[in-house]
Order: structure tokens, then C-alpha cells, then sequence
């Protein structure tokens, strides 16, 4: 898990997770389609 | 069909409509080419070009009996390209899951990015976009899933989706794990293939 949380912290991954309409904040997940 | 820039969304195949678990549950993710059929050197153009890896309809059956559905994650580029249309593209994932369901196996539902690398789709992997779409429309828990694959792409789909994941070296996996200095390999779970991942899933 921790090395879950670590590669989430990383700029690419982070990146592709708002892309895909990841709140980084939140981590809510917000679809731009449905 | 014909594609546009104004349809950026990925395609989703099934034979179980409206599939949505009361309780939040767990699933595998797949990637298609070089995970469950052969890789092709110039895609997957037609149905007899459908090659399975050995003991891939074994695996699915395997995590079919822990009542766990699987969920296939592909990018079809050959779409986006002009390479087959995407009533051929849509045609060849109906058949590979008839085909597997014909075996005794089943595939709860395909998730196609069928875009152009250039189109900038959000679905494409290694967005985690698919998963996150599939989370939501079956009410899946993601953190207690899996993702097998056999390119570090979706590798990056399962880290940015939060998902637990198995590079296979099947397909494209043995080229690409052999870009990885030790302290990369030691970061992934490795299999042979799809029936060897199956075994570690349920080991």
C-alpha cells in the first residue's frame, strides 16, 4: 500500500489521474464521461 | 461508425447488460493483445488472426470459478488509424468473447479506446479512465482489484487507477521487462503468463 501511495505521488501518474478527472485533493473521481 | 472527434469516449462491449454489484466488488482487469490472444505485428484485422495464449481460456476459467469478474481494458488504435472500422473492431472483441464463453469461460465486458494516439481521448491507456468508468457503471472496488498486462503502460493505467498489478511476459512483456534496472523489477509482480498470474492471484 505504501508503495501504492508513493507512485501516486509521482508527476505522471498524477498527471494521467486528472487527466481522467481525478480531484488530487479530494480523490474524488469526477468522469468527464459517462 | 465512423469515429469523430466529438465521440471521445471508449467503447464498452458486454453480453450482461446492466451490470451493477450491490456491494462494491472486486474484479480483473485485463488487457487484451498479448495477455489473452497472441500479439499481431499489424493488429488484429480479422477473426482468423484470433490466437489464444496458451492457457489463457484456463485463467479466465480459473478466476470465473472465484466469482470474480473480468473486465478487459483495450486500446484499439487500428480504429483511429483507419486500419479497420469499428464495427470490425466491435465484431472481433463479440467473437473473442463468444469464442471464450463457447470454452466455458466468460468475460463480463470489454472497455475499447478505439481513438488515434493524437486525438488526445482521456480513454486511452495509460489513462486510468477505463477502470474508473467500469468502477462506477458495475460498482467495482478498485483497490481490491487487479490489473494484468503485459506493457509498463499498463502497468501506469493500474498504479493511476489504484489498481494491484501483474506484468505477464507474454506479448509485448518479456521486451519490456527487460528495459527494467533491478530496483523496477523488484517493484512489479511478475508472471510467465496469464495462467502463472492466476496462480500468484490465488496463491
Amino acid at each position: 500500500m505504501e508503495k501504492m501511495q508513493e507512485g501516486l505521488q509521482g508527476p505522471d501518474i498524477a498527471k494521467l489521474r486528472t487527466d481522467a478527472g481525478v480531484n488530487l485533493d479530494s480523490q474524488e473521481v469526477v468522469l468527464l464521461v459517462e | 461508425m465512423t469515429p469523430n472527434k466529438k465521440n471521445l469516449q471508449p467503447l464498452v462491449i458486454t453480453n450482461h447488460e446492466d451490470i451493477k454489484y450491490a456491494i462494491p466488488q472486486s474484479a480483473v482487469f485485463l488487457d487484451r493483445d498479448g495477455v489473452i490472444i497472441e500479439e499481431q505485428p499489424n493488429y488484429l484485422r480479422s477473426e482468423d488472426a484470433i490466437n489464444y495464449i496458451p492457457g489463457s481460456i484456463q485463467a479466465i476459467k480459473d478466476i470465473n470459478d472465484h466469482n470474480i469478474p473480468i473486465i478487459v481494458v483495450t486500446n484499439q488504435s487500428a480504429v483511429g488509424r483507419k486500419i479497420i472500422s469499428l464495427d470490425q473492431a466491435t465484431l472481433l472483441n463479440k467473437i473473442i468473447m463468444k469464442d471464450i464463453e463457447n470454452r466455458g469461460a466468460k468475460i463480463t465486458a470489454i472497455y475499447m479506446c478505439y481513438h488515434h494516439p493524437e486525438d488526445n481521448c482521456p480513454c486511452r491507456k495509460p489513462s486510468p479512465m477505463m477502470p474508473f468508468l467500469a468502477k462506477k457503471q458495475m460498482n467495482l472496488d478498485l483497490e481490491e482489484s487487479y490489473f494484468i498486462g503485459d506493457t509498463l503502460k499498463d502497468m501506469e493505467t493500474a498504479t493511476a487507477a489504484q489498481l494491484k498489478s501483474i506484468l505477464v511476459l507474454t506479448g509485448h512483456g518479456r521486451g519490456e521487462y527487460k528495459t527494467l534496472d533491478a530496483t523496477k523489477r523488484s517493484e512489479y509482480t511478475i508472471a510467465t503468463d496469464l495462467l502463472d498470474a492466476t496462480h500468484k492471484l490465488f496463491a
